[in-house]
């Protein structure tokens, strides 16, 4: 198919758009769209019209409350503009008035960008937020999908039609792992969430395939203050891919997700993020602030969450997916390759909080900073008393590219008791003339010469990737890293 | 911070009166001791919700600071320092005085003897503004006496300068000392605060390097018990100039010292190698903060804590590249043993760089003696404890067989196995 | 011939690591002069052997006896088996940084001497003795104010290995893979450390994977290890015959 020629009168397409509200309202999409501001009345507008049962009601006005009662974080590292939370419409459907009709009303650069990532040309649509073609080309992907996990049992749903078939799961989990107390953003999420994805594997079960958002037609627009629940019960597994490795187009400025895990006795979840929002122009205006917080909880014995993440857009990023480790012999791992360009900030890291017996952990950073951009580690790790024979291992490494950016790292390291062992290493230094000179000599260009390094520099985290992400991911950071030279 | 206590809580501006020691005579040093006193009841304290503070729990410190000042006696001199080394300078601070036997050299002066006021106001006065800290804020509330010593160019000196700070028992002491290198000069000082019982000290230290000078200084603070020991370290390093420090700290109730660098000159460079040994339940904080604000600089941080019992470990360095510093190097280090499941250690090791012509690195440990190095000791004939003993020592070596002053070595290498009870 | 007097004797052994049983029902006797050889592939328990007669915490013994000098050396910590003359040659020998090898190998002789009741070695007599042995062994002198095989190489930590073994003047050397990763000149070396040990009195067991270390070390005994027990015995030739044609000829039987 051609997605240059795309239709809106393509019936096909019309059934698909029915199918957005089937799960939402049934009212007209213009007047979805809430007015700007935030108080408990938009809360209930946004409950009532997700037809959510009382309990959730609460919980959201609870956490509104305490929002309100908040004040904005102010990092040392991170430099934002003022966020006026009452200028933001906390509820709006999918913007298909204002989205672009085919590709030739995207912005060229987008998709020249495409073109070198070699994005196949129907998925570009979909990315660049044409509102038709790609998901038309996904449903039968999507169906074939989902007939599969319901074989095995697996819930994959987005976060509303899980609260609607599943608000037992939902009672019992949301919230558990990130209370709305948890930090500012947490509590903003809390109270106007709008939707996300919700996955619960049951015992024993090993889920047939990679879980990716990638998939969930529905997924598209989700909004800003997005939230992912993921329960693995005993003895199940589960890895999930969130994102994908071209720039979407989005219009929302701020970025407050929240995402889940609850991992039991045997179960292990491996959740992958490639990020790659819009970071701004060169200049350092627009760009996505991207708040997320991401937690999972080791409840179990023997249990295993591994976060791995390509963090490569957004103009401010401030992220630390983390591991409460409780169950004993529970395993916790962070992947990170944090690449900021231009005027790009990235404040990011991980918490591994070590309270079961036996535990371990496993921190890999590596952060790249280039041009003007600044790019910040900051981890815990604590060792409770209880927690005998625990370990922990961190490496952060930065790489500088010129000399106006900045390259941080913020280690905090607690150890209680004598039985576990910690290290920690970290490096920061500019690419090496050596390993430059070297490749420049055997006729490869600078800027290729610099991606090669770099991704000899991520190897470890790149490895972590499912085997087709891991070849996006390369051609990626290769992409986000033009202009960095010179 | 909303809930840390304000000073003012605990004193009353009229406290001030009571401290029996501070000077009466001179008017514009209790001057100095009065407005200091007056700024600290507006400071709050701080508590764990300040960064810097976080694992050090100063209140404690600040109240008996306080209480000890009120009750601050003038007792006859009596103390052993056993040993002596016969060319070096003695010079003892006791009953918040200086004082030495025999002559002191021409680049050593004490505040009490100088005629030349303007002079030490003039450094009590820079060294207040440059290092506006809590402990700089209360040293200078009991500030009586003050020590200066001044090389000039092209002046080396190879004797040691021993300043042994003695407290004694129920008593705040506030020692003070400020070092200027002039050009092509060196110096080595040996800061000793003897064990003591009971006591509160709050040492300050402001020093300056111009071109091409070296220091070595070496501070050594003994086991104090129910005691606290605070300090502040303030380090100007110029061109081509070297400061090694090394450090053996063997805890306080609360033991906190704060040591801020500027590598200000090109090519200036700071060696830090320190050693912090607490057992029982005692403490030991350092607190570094490193600033690379010229070309061609280097810092090495290597600090390595054995902790015994149910002591608690700190350590919080925070080393800053500038944008300009290029060809900077910096090296942060922190390596911990925890010989029982009551220690505890906090670690932070942060690098803040503005400049890509770097090569930095920080690490840091914590663990137990390796069971590996135990079995293959044994396995040579030698019982368990002595293995151990073996393994603690060749861990805290690393450090002491940097010092390359033999009878600092052996110095430090004695107290080391006497803090941690190895004959 | 004399009636050749007992040294070592292992019976009926079981010896795990973990969960995992490695060791299974193996019998051994080693008489005072000999050297016996132990070959076999990779996991056939070699080391392990090694570690349970060394005593190694990792290493539980879970049937038999070990007999050392009529001593149930199964009850002995692991310095006093050093004491009474057992010295394990480790395959990976420990690096202990800040702990110089001087004062580690005087320590050790003197554990030795005070278990034995004698007195402290004279410092003159042991700065001798080790320079002598040192020479021996082709390590330079100031490596023993070094740390314990800190920065060493691998031949120069085997090379240690055998320094400690001479300075100790063990009854039962136990040497694990002592000739792995040595060239040509090392395994010179370290071989006639070993021949110069060997006597009537004192005896060893040298586990190796090669023959070629053999041919230095001519071993009255040669056995075959495979999955926990000894699987053939014979004498220098069957060393030779493994060289040729391999384990498998014995393993796949």
């Amino acid at each position: 198919m051609d997605p240059d020629n795309n239709q809106v009168s393509n019936p096909e397409i019309d059934n698909l758009i029915e199918k957005n509200y089937e799960y939402g309202f049934t009212t007209d999409i213009e007047s979805e769209t809430i007015a700007p501001g935030l108080n408990e009345d938009v809360i209930r507008l946004i409950s009532k019209k997700k037809g959510e049962p009382q309990f959730l009601l609460d919980w959201r006005l609870k956490a509104f409350r305490h929002w309100s009662k908040l004040k904005e974080p102010a990092w040392g590292q991170l430099n934002i503009e003022k966020i006026n939370y009452q200028d933001i419409s906390y509820f709006s459907a999918p913007k298909l008035e204002n989205a672009p009709k085919s590709l030739d009303e995207v912005d060229p650069k987008l998709l020249e960008t495409y073109d070198k990532l070699g994005i196949p040309l129907h998925e570009r649509a979909k990315l660049a937020g044409v509102a038709v073609d790609a998901v038309f080309d996904s449903v039968s992907v999507a169906t074939t999908f989902k007939k599969k996990l319901l074989e095995a049992g697996v819930i994959f749903s987005s976060f509303s039609e899980a609260v609607k078939d599943h608000p037992e799961l939902i009672k019992k989990y949301l919230g558990k792992v990130v209370p709305y107390r948890d930090n500012y953003f947490a509590a903003l999420n809390a109270a106007v969430f709008t939707d996300g994805s919700f996955v619960y594997i049951p015992k024993g079960v090993r889920c047939p395939m990679e879980l990716s958002t990638y998939f969930r037609i529905n997924e598209a627009n989700t909004g800003q203050f997005e939230r992912t629940l993921i329960v693995a019960d005993e003895g199940s597994h589960v890895s999930y891919l969130e994102g994908c490795t071209a720039p979407m187009r989005d219009e929302n400025q701020l970025h407050a997700a929240v995402v889940e895990l609850v991992a039991l006795d045997d179960a292990e979840i491996k959740y992958s993020t490639v990020q790659n929002w819009y970071p701004g122009d060169e200049e350092g205006k627009g760009g996505i602030y991207n708040f997320v917080t991401k937690r999972g909880d080791c409840r179990g014995k023997n249990s295993k969450i591994s976060w791995t993440q390509i963090e490569t857009g957004s103009s401010v990023t401030w992220k630390y997916p983390s591991c409460l480790l409780r169950g004993d012999n529970s395993i916790g791992e962070f992947y990170s390759i944090a690449l900021s360009n231009h005027h790009q900030q990235a404040d990011t890291g991980t918490k591994m909080i070590h309270l079961g017996k036996n535990t371990k952990s496993k921190i890999i950073s590596k952060g790249i900073s280039a041009k003007k951009a600044q790019n910040t580690y900051r981890g815990l790790v604590t060792i409770a008393k209880n927690a005998n024979h625990s370990r922990n291992y961190t490496q952060c490494d930065s790489l500088l590219i010129g000399d106006k950016c900045g390259a941080h790292t913020f280690p905090s390291i607690g150890v209680n008791n004598s039985s576990s062992i910690l290290e920690h290493e970290a490096t920061t230094s500019k690419i090496s003339d050596d390993q430059l000179f070297y490749c420049i000599q055997r006729g490869i260009n600078e800027e290729d010469a610099i991606g090669l390094i770099i991704s000899g520099f991520c190897k470890e985290v790149l490895n972590e990737l499912p085997m087709e992400f891991a070849v996006e991911a390369r051609a990626l950071l290769q992409v986000n890293l033009e202009g960095a030279v010179g | 911070m909303a809930n840390e206590r304000i000073i003012k809580e605990l004193m009353n501006p009229n406290d001030l009166d009571s401290f029996s020691s501070i000077n009466q005579e001179n008017a514009w040093l209790n001057g100095y001791n009065k407005e200091s006193y007056l700024k600290l009841l507006e400071r709050p304290i701080p508590s764990n919700k300040n960064e810097e503070w976080r694992y050090t729990k100063i209140s404690e410190a600040v109240n008996q600071f306080f209480l000890k000042a009120k009750g601050n006696k003038t007792l006859p001199y009596e103390f052993n320092d056993d040993e002596s080394f016969d060319d070096d300078i003695r010079i003892y601070f006791y009953n918040g005085t200086y004082f030495h036997q025999g002559e002191l050299p021409a680049y050593i002066t004490t505040l009490k003897i100088s005629q030349d006021h303007p002079y030490f106001e003039s450094k009590i006065y820079d060294g207040n503004k440059s290092n506006d800290c809590l402990i700089n804020a209360l040293n200078t509330v009991l500030l009586t006496d003050m020590l200066s010593i001044e090389t000039k160019s092209n002046q080396k000196i190879d004797k040691m300068i021993r300043i042994i700070n003695l407290s004694h028992k129920d008593s705040a002491l506030c020692p003070r000392i400020s070092v200027n290198l002039a050009k092509n000069s060196s110096i080595k000082i040996f800061e000793h605060h003897q064990s003591s019982e009971s006591s509160v000290l709050n040492s300050n230290i402001d020093i300056q390097l111009e071109e091409n000078s070296t220091l070595d200084y070496f501070r050594l603070i003994e086991k104090q018990t129910q005691s606290h020991d605070l300090s502040s370290q303030k380090i100007n390093i110029g061109e081509n100039s070297r400061v090694n420090l090394f450090c053996l700290d063997s805890g306080a109730d609360t033991s906190r010292s704060n040591i801020d660098v500027e590598l200000d000159g090109d090519n200036s460079a700071i060696n830090i190698n320190a050693l912090f040994t607490p057992s029982e339940a005692l403490h030991s904080g350092n607190q570094l903060k490193i600033n690379h604000n010229a070309k061609g600089t280097k810092s090495s941080l290597d600090f390595r804590g054995i902790l015994d019992d149910s002591s608690a470990g700190v350590f919080f360095g925070k080393v800053k590249v500038h944008k300009n510093s290029s060809q900077t190097t910096a090296n942060m280090s922190n390596q911990n043993l925890l010989l029982s499941d009551y220690a505890k250690i906090s670690t932070k090791p942060i690098l803040e760089i503005y400049n890509d012509d770097v090569e930095c690195s920080h690490s840091a440990t914590s663990g137990n003696l390796d069971d590996e190095k135990i079995f293959y000791i044994k396995s040579r004939g030698i019982d368990e404890e002595s293995a151990k003993k073996f393994l603690v020592q060749s861990f805290a070596a690393k450090i002491i067989n940097k010092i390359t002053h033999a009878n600092m070595r052996e110095t430090f290498n004695n107290h080391l196995l006497k803090s941690l009870k190895i004959n | 011939m004399s009636a050749k007097k007992t040294l070592l004797s292992i019976e009926n052994l079981d010896a795990s690591i973990g969960d995992k049983n490695i060791i299974k029902n193996l019998n051994l006797k080693i008489h005072y002069g000999e050297t016996h050889a132990i070959m076999g592939p990779n996991g056939s328990g070699k080391s392990t052997l090694a570690k349970a007669l060394a005593g190694h915490p990792d290493c539980k013994i879970t049937k038999g006896t070990i007999h050392f000098k009529n001593i149930d050396l199964l009850t002995l910590p692991v310095e006093e088996r050093s004491n009474e003359g057992l010295f394990l040659g480790f395959q990976y020998p420990i690096e202990i940084p800040g702990l110089s090898n001087s004062v580690f190998l005087k320590a050790a002789i003197n554990a030795k001497n005070k278990y034995q009741k004698l007195n402290d070695v004279s410092a003159t007599d042991f700065i001798k003795e080790l320079k002598q042995k040192a020479d021996m062994m082709g390590i330079n002198q100031s490596f023993l104010s070094r740390g314990v095989n800190e920065g060493y190489s691998g031949g120069e930590k085997k090379r240690n290995e055998i320094l400690q073994m001479l300075m100790l003047k063990p009854t039962l050397s136990v040497l694990d893979e002592t000739d792995s990763g040595l060239d040509i000149d090392s395994m010179k070396i370290v071989s006639k450390g070993i021949n110069s040990m060997l006597g009537e009195d004192t005896s060893s067991i040298v586990i190796t994977h090669y023959e070629r270390l053999l041919k230095y070390i001519k071993p009255d005994v040669v056995h075959v290890f495979h999955n926990g027990r000894i699987i053939k015995s014979g004498d220098y030739m069957l060393a030779r015959e493994l060289e040729e044609k391999g384990y498998e000829w014995l393993t796949n039987e």
